[in-house]
């Protein structure tokens, strides 16, 4: 047995192993007196420090130090004890409990791009730590970083409430998660049904007005728990199933289907030129039930000739001196398509070439219904143009004015010309984001534009 | 852990509320049950052990109101008697009780060793106690 005063005075150093903190315990234990000596020597302590804190206290204050100086003691009533130590709750509160500020953060934000926030009750800069609370991102991506590993890429606009470092709660958007081997069991909570990851990288969005909820699983496995009973289904690499209602899909590996989540409408300004619209416009790879009117999309698919799609811009120049143009600008107005995920694409380059040669008289409604890109019965193309829309950005007026257009344009044989846009960046894998800017059918956005600056005639 | 350790104070607190009278410095005590809560807490997270043993808590703040009446009167001396250390001594209780510093942080600012550390502030515990007592006996004795 160790010298109980040696095991008193490691308790109050805090310097005891456990062995010996069981053995005081045991000690403790065994009678009231024990208890009583060990009581005294802590109440003794803490009598200690008060003290010590008076005597520093008033060393510090010289002109009370004048008055306290004395070699004999002052004897206080006890009444003026209870006065000091009522000063002394607050000096010991504040050096005891600071010590250890309560740390409920459990998240990281890592990264974000191109994002604009919505009120919500959790910093917003990038590397914040985060705790319990609710992030509402309005547009662009936001990374984030469980301390368990987990990494959650949350996708505009999306809501999403933090609990702790492996659960968190999805009410609309898309996220899409990395998760390592110490986050396996994450579990992210939809209004429909709860996906819990057995490490995995997967994509989970939730559809603001219905709630419903679409899993697609990059790689791995994960588990979807239907909310309202027991079931669950199991989702492995490239599988993905829907929650809506009172159903819960089953697994389907239906690679072609993309997240939907919303579509959002932009505000348009445009130059002041010439400005003509599309006689005709139109894309090819139709995919079945993910198609837009109002959009032209633009995607290439990671197996590249099926899934992607390539967008074709018809104008006619009868209007316009073609030898006289001088500078042109075409304008492209982006919106989201609510197709695929902004995880999987990168920083992405968009290129504008020119139909020369034998260009077959393409018409849009029979475009439209074509799967493959490559139509219209592939032309010679000329390179006019390049821009890059960056990660998590889906909307805006993107342009490209390069004397290459202008000279297509001014030497092109006919009046009527083509162009195509393509999206140069594959996407990293299956379910990428679909890019799409607005037809001449956009109810509110303007169509492609093309902005042509003649010399003057009188010349 | 701090609000922790102010919510499960707070609850012994009243539990044992009536157990306050005047003649008990009750700010004292309850100083006492939270700094033993904040040591028992701390020991439990070092060792990532979450159980704290409520019934020697319990016993603890007993036996705390119990002795408090009597041991208050060492207070009102103490001051004095840490005053009257020797220098090398009185730098000790001042790095250790109002700097809050550890055994091996106050090695770091004195020279030697942590465990040398700890057993001269035993020893300097010790002659705390010899002295304030002595001088409870010498207030005892006079008229």
């Amino acid at each position: 047995m160790t010298d109980p005063e040696k095991l008193i005075a490691g308790w109050l150093d805090v310097s005891l192993n456990e062995a010996e903190q069981a053995e005081l315990d045991e000690w403790l234990k065994a009678n009231d007196e024990n208890m009583r000596r060990f009581t005294d020597a802590a109440m003794f302590e803490q009598q200690i420090q008060s003290a010590t804190i008076a005597v520093e206290e008033q060393s510090a204050a010289a002109s009370f130090n004048a008055s306290v100086g004395a070699a004999t003691p002052r004897v206080f009533s006890r009444r003026s004890f209870a006065v000091f130590a009522a000063t002394l709750v607050v000096i010991l509160a504040l050096v005891l409990l600071p010590q250890h500020p309560a740390d409920e953060t459990f998240a990281t934000l890592d990264q974000t791009r191109a994002v604009l926030w919505e009120s919500g009750d959790l910093p917003t800069t990038d590397g914040s730590r985060l705790e319990q609370g609710t992030l509402r991102l309005a547009e662009g991506l936001a990374t984030l970083k469980f301390d368990s590993g987990a990494e959650v890429v949350l996708e505009a606009p999306a809501t999403l409430i933090l609990i702790d470092a492996m659960n968190c709660e999805l009410t609309r958007g898309t996220a899409v998660s990395d998760i390592p081997e110490s986050a396996v069991g994450f579990r992210i909570k939809t209004p429909s049904a709860d996906v819990v990851d057995y490490g995995t990288r997967f994509a989970v969005s939730v559809h603001e007005g219905t709630g419903e909820t679409h899993t697609q699983v990059i790689e791995g496995r994960v588990q979807v728990e239907y909310a309202r009973s027991d079931e669950v289904v199991e989702l492995k690499t490239g599988q993905r199933n829907t929650v809506i209602g009172e159903t819960l899909g089953a697994a389907t590996d239906d690679a072609e289907h993309e997240h939907q989540t919303v579509a959002v409408k932009t505000i348009d300004h445009g130059p002041g030129w010439t400005l003509l619209e599309p006689v005709k416009d139109a894309y090819t790879g139709n995919v079945n039930g993910h198609n837009s009117d109002i959009l032209l999309l633009v995607k290439m698919d990671i197996r590249r000739s099926r899934g992607s799609r390539t967008s074709y811009i018809g104008f006619d120049l009868n209007s316009i001196d073609q030898d006289r143009i001088q500078e042109a600008e075409l304008l492209l107005y982006f919106a989201p398509t609510g197709w695929g995920l902004a995880s999987l694409v990168p920083d992405a380059t968009f290129s504008v070439y020119g139909m020369v040669g034998e260009v077959p008289d393409w018409d849009e409604s029979i475009l439209h219904k074509v799967r493959f890109p490559g139509a219209p019965g592939n032309p010679d193309v000329v390179h006019l143009g390049s821009f890059t829309i960056p990660q998590g950005v889906q909307k805006g007026r993107f342009r490209v004015r390069t004397e290459a257009l202008s000279e297509f344009l001014r030497k092109h044989p006919s009046s009527e010309i083509s162009l195509k846009v393509v999206r140069d960046t594959v996407e990293l894998d299956s379910g990428g984001l679909v890019h799409g800017f607005a037809s001449r059918r956009h109810p509110v956005l303007p169509p492609p534009t093309l902005a042509l600056r003649t010399d003057d005639e009188s010349r | 852990m701090a609000d922790e350790v102010l919510q499960e104070t707070s609850l012994v607190l009243f539990r044992r509320f009536d157990e306050y009278d005047e003649q008990r410095p009750f700010v004292a005590w309850a100083l006492g049950v939270a700094r033993f809560q904040v040591l028992s807490l701390n020991r439990d997270a070092a060792r990532s052990r979450v159980a704290f043993d409520t019934e020697l808590l319990v016993r603890f703040t007993e036996t705390w109101g119990e002795l408090a009446p009597g041991a208050s009167d060492r207070s009102l001396f103490l001051q004095d008697c840490i005053q009257r250390l020797a220098a090398r001594a009185r730098q000790m209780v001042r790095l250790r009780y109002y700097d809050e510093l550890t055994a091996e942080e106050i090695a770091r600012q004195i020279g030697g060793t942590g465990a040398a550390v700890r057993v001269a502030l035993q020893r300097i515990r010790q002659q705390l106690r010899e002295c304030v007592e002595r001088q409870l006996r010498a207030e005892g004795e006079s008229p």
